[in-house]
């Protein structure tokens, strides 16, 4: 069964209107850039400096004050939405899996962008940026998006979120808004890439997806785990009071990962695979919403 | 040591299975995960000792090799040498006598009797021998046997008793019991003082407390000799106990209350009653009184009062003032006077022929006086000599308060019985002047006297005479039944019918189908109450069916003094220790516990 099929389609077009109609755009903020420059909407005024460009001087305010201002106008700039998608082996858990959840996800999201007329751009990443979808504009790029999502597979090494995202901002690219879909089992941790963006004016948004297998596993007694990611195998036996104490490590990582989010004032939404990506989408936008 | 049933350790091959399994399970199942990280983060934090870590699994295999050894030894159910030398011979002797019933003490002394037999139970050893023997008519209930289970039950079964108890006789007969055996011992439970030898083999565990009982220790009752239409009671009263008790004692005759008679006994009195009433009926006489003492059971006795029937009496004569007065003045008596002898007569009616010319005396009771002719039964031979009495029998109920001697019987007839008869008063040659003949069908009184000539009707003796011929027919010589004691053993002499098969109803309902003779012997009576004898007829036998009452009470002092000091605890060397179940057992008991350590263990692994 195909990935992105019809059906899918229509629930992207679906989205794309309610974001406009509903939410007017504030998934993505569709916001303006701060940057003066020569738009068309008008911002402020300033005192003028030799060298300013005459053309900007408000003549109006001259003759009747005698004063001599500059007309500043707010410049209208694309919104540049960054889309990481984590690529490692711990992805492929769950039925569905993450990493198909995940590509859904950054599927809908690119969409929505692209309808909006913003630019997007797809970095999969594993330990490092291990393949990228260009900046593009326009949603007759949409196929393309999705064909390159396609052939995405969750078979990169163990995550490494800060190594992968310094590579990414060593192309300098321009800031704007970067949605990363992982689970965040990065084992140095997360924070220190996030940090990153945030540290060079990216807006960051974190969608951390988690398997219900994964946080209340059903596995008891003598067993050998295996790690997807590493493939190391650790024998262990597995008692009730150890699963008690494993759900409550993963739940308290749950949280903190919320707190850290909120702490930083950055987006943050935490969902399980079993809720389709169509409804995490609009929970995201209504969330959007009411902060907006 | 060896093996009961050495085919158990065949069980020993599950180890084969079980270790197979073992085997099997060494070989992790694989599960993947996203990744470690949390799980070596919570493993680190609880890390089991490496040692326990590395053994556990070895561990729980030889703690499950170890309960299999355990279970197939214990179904081989092993035996030890000396267990089978320690092996001891108890006979029990548990008194049921009726003091035991006495409920100074929780519930009474024979539920403790019990109780602290089958405690005992609990502590003697599987090879040990137990014995039960009763003290109330000494028997054994049970012969040695090792078996629990019936032990058990023979003991629970037991009943106590209204009989007085035979403790000794039922001591020598549990010693003759364990005599010959190896570490034979006695244990007796009791309310009574027993005397004991010293190092001998018995042993007494006494209850009881110094609770006082008030008693009837005796109940008679009997009918008037002068009035057959009275009767009297006789009641015995003890008071044993140091304080003065105030009874009502009723006394009610058929389920009708006769009388209350209130009674003060002070401290250890004994009062004896002689009470009087006038009733023609008879039935169950009842003495009772509510008193809230130790032994019930002596709060009421019964006794059989002799009923006056109604007497139907066919007088075949030419006419006799005397007789016709005198049959008149007998109460109960209906007197039909014919001038010819009925054809067909019931067999209870009493016919008298007085100076009658029938010479086929007919069958039955039939009185004759003044013969005329010879008969089927008889001869006339003239007149007597010397119609003196000179010598008469003393001790026959016809003659009970009559007196003949040296009355003359003027043209008194010679009369000489066809088959041996009994003369009640004979002449100066020896002539009979009164005769009885008694047989399985006829009872014949003859009097060849002349009522006319003679002074006899003029004497007091001559009502008192027709009065005891009346209940000599009627068979109610013996107007006082007396009551029986428990315990005793009653020798009844039955009708004469042609049924052997009587039923025994006990005062508790119970009945039990007897077989017997001419004679039966009844008891020992252990129940207080009136016992009942009933025959089973048969429809076509067309028999009266004739009801055998034996009132029976607790007239024995000894028991109804139920006051008595009970010893502090049960004797030592009875019980025994670890070894009073058998190997198997504790076997088994290992292994359950073997099997709650590997349920621990599993939960270690498995809960945490």
């Amino acid at each position: 069964m195909p990935l992105f099929d019809s059906e899918f389609l229509n629930k992207l077009e679906y989205l794309s209107l309610i974001s406009k109609r509903v939410f007017r755009g504030q998934l993505l903020a569709q916001r303006r850039t701060t940057q003066l420059g020569t738009g068309v909407e008008f911002s402020e005024h300033r005192d003028y400096s030799p060298g300013d460009d005459l053309r900007y001087l408000d003549w109006n305010v001259l003759a009747r004050h005698n004063e001599v201002l500059l007309k500043r106008f707010q410049e209208e700039q694309d919104l540049h939405v960054y889309l990481f998608l984590d690529c490692s082996r711990s992805m492929s858990f769950g039925d569905p899996s993450k990493f198909d959840f995940a590509r859904q996800i950054i599927a809908a999201l690119a969409y929505v962008a692209l309808a909006d007329l913003d630019r997007i751009s797809i970095c999969a990443f594993a330990g490092e940026i291990v393949e990228t979808y260009p900046l593009t504009r326009g949603k007759d790029c949409v196929l393309s998006m999705l064909r390159f999502l396609e052939q995405l597979q969750p078979t990169g090494d163990r995550t490494h979120l800060k190594r992968s995202l310094d590579s990414f901002l060593h192309r300098q690219e321009r800031a704007g808004l970067a949605i990363v879909v992982s689970d965040l089992l990065d084992p140095d941790g997360f924070r220190e890439g996030v940090d990153r963006l945030r540290f060079h004016r990216y807006d960051p948004y974190l969608i951390h997806l988690y398997d219900t297998q994964e946080a209340n596993p059903q596995v008891l007694g003598d067993v050998e785990l295996v790690d997807r990611e590493t493939g190391l195998a650790k024998k262990i036996t597995v008692n009730e009071r150890l699963l008690k104490q494993y759900q409550q490590a993963f739940a308290q990582f749950l949280e903190s990962s919320r707190e850290y989010a909120a702490r930083h004032g950055m987006g943050y939404v935490q969902s399980s695979t079993e809720i389709p990506f169509d409804q995490l989408i609009l929970r995201m936008m209504r969330h959007s919403g009411t902060l907006a | 040591m060896q093996f009961a049933a050495p085919h158990g350790l065949y069980w020993l091959l599950l180890a084969l299975p079980i270790m197979g399994f073992f085997l099997l399970r060494q070989r992790r199942r694989r599960v993947a995960v996203p990744s470690v990280m949390f799980w070596e983060q919570v493993y680190e934090e609880d890390r089991p000792r490496w040692w326990w870590r590395r053994l556990r699994h070895l561990a729980s295999l030889l703690l499950q090799l170890l309960l299999l050894l355990l279970l197939a030894l214990a179904l081989a159910n092993p035996v030890f040498s000396w267990q089978a030398d320690q092996a001891r011979t108890v006979a029990l002797v548990i008194d049921n006598s009726a003091s035991m019933a006495a409920t100074d003490i929780a519930t009474s002394r024979f539920v403790w009797a019990k109780r602290e037999a089958l405690n005992l139970l609990d502590t003697l050893r599987e090879s040990d021998q137990v014995s039960v023997v009763t003290t109330a008519v000494p028997q054994v209930e049970l012969g040695l046997t090792g078996h629990r289970k019936t032990i058990r039950q023979t003991i629970q079964e037991l009943r106590c008793t209204d009989a007085p108890g035979q403790l000794e006789q039922a001591i020598v007969m549990a010693r003759r019991l364990v005599g010959g055996a190896q570490n034979g011992s006695v244990l007796v439970l009791t309310d009574q003082v027993v005397p004991l030898e010293e190092d001998s083999d018995v042993s007494v565990m006494t209850c009881g407390t110094n609770a006082g009982n008030v008693a009837i220790t005796q109940l008679q009752s009997r009918r008037n000799l002068d009035d057959r239409l009275g009767f009297q009671v006789f009641v015995e009263l003890s008071n044993f106990s140091d304080e003065s008790r105030q009874i009502q004692l009723e006394i009610s005759l058929g389920g009708n209350l006769l009388d209350v008679v209130p009674v003060e006994l002070v401290g250890e009195e004994q009062r004896r009653l002689i009470l009087d009433y006038n009733r023609p009926e008879g039935g169950e006489l009842i003495a009772t009184f509510e008193l809230e003492d130790a032994l019930a059971s002596d709060n009421r006795a019964v006794a059989i009062v002799t009923p006056v029937p109604p007497q139907q009496v066919v007088l075949v004569s030419p006419g006799s003032l005397f007789l016709e007065n005198v049959l008149a003045a007998i109460p109960r008596i209906e007197v039909v006077r014919r001038g010819d002898v009925p054809p067909q007569l019931p067999a209870s009616t009493i016919l008298i022929l007085h100076r009658t010319d029938v010479s086929e005396i007919p069958q039955g009771r039939v009185m004759v006086i003044d013969p005329v002719v010879d008969s089927n039964l008889w001869e006339m031979d003239g007149v007597v000599a010397d119609p003196i009495v000179v010598k008469q029998v003393e001790n026959s109920p016809l003659m009970t308060h009559v007196n003949l001697r040296d009355l003359t019987f003027p043209g008194a007839r010679r009369v000489r019985m066809n088959d041996p008869s009994e003369t009640l008063a004979e002449s100066l040659d020896g002539d009979p002047l009164y005769l009885a003949k008694q047989t399985s069908d006829r009872s014949l009184l003859v009097l060849p006297v002349d009522l006319e000539r003679s002074d006899l009707p003029l004497r007091t003796a001559f009502p008192i005479l027709v009065a005891n011929a009346i209940a000599w027919f009627q068979g109610l010589q013996g107007e006082m039944k007396s009551t029986v004691a428990t315990g005793e053993i009653r020798t009844l002499r039955l009708p004469q019918t042609a049924n052997r098969q009587w039923q025994l109803v006990r005062p508790d309902g119970t009945t039990r189908m007897l077989t017997v003779g001419e004679e039966l012997v009844v008891g020992p009576l252990d129940q207080c109450g009136l016992w009942m004898l009933e025959p089973q007829l048969g429809e076509s036998e067309g028999e009266v069916a004739t009801r055998i009452q034996i009132a029976c009470n607790l007239a024995d002092s000894n028991e109804s003094d139920v006051r008595t000091v009970a010893t502090e605890a049960s004797p030592a060397g009875f019980a025994g220790g670890w070894g009073t179940r058998p190997l198997w057992l504790y076997l088994v008991l290992l292994a359950v516990f073997g099997s709650a350590v590997e349920w621990y263990l599993y939960q270690r692994r498995w809960v945490g």
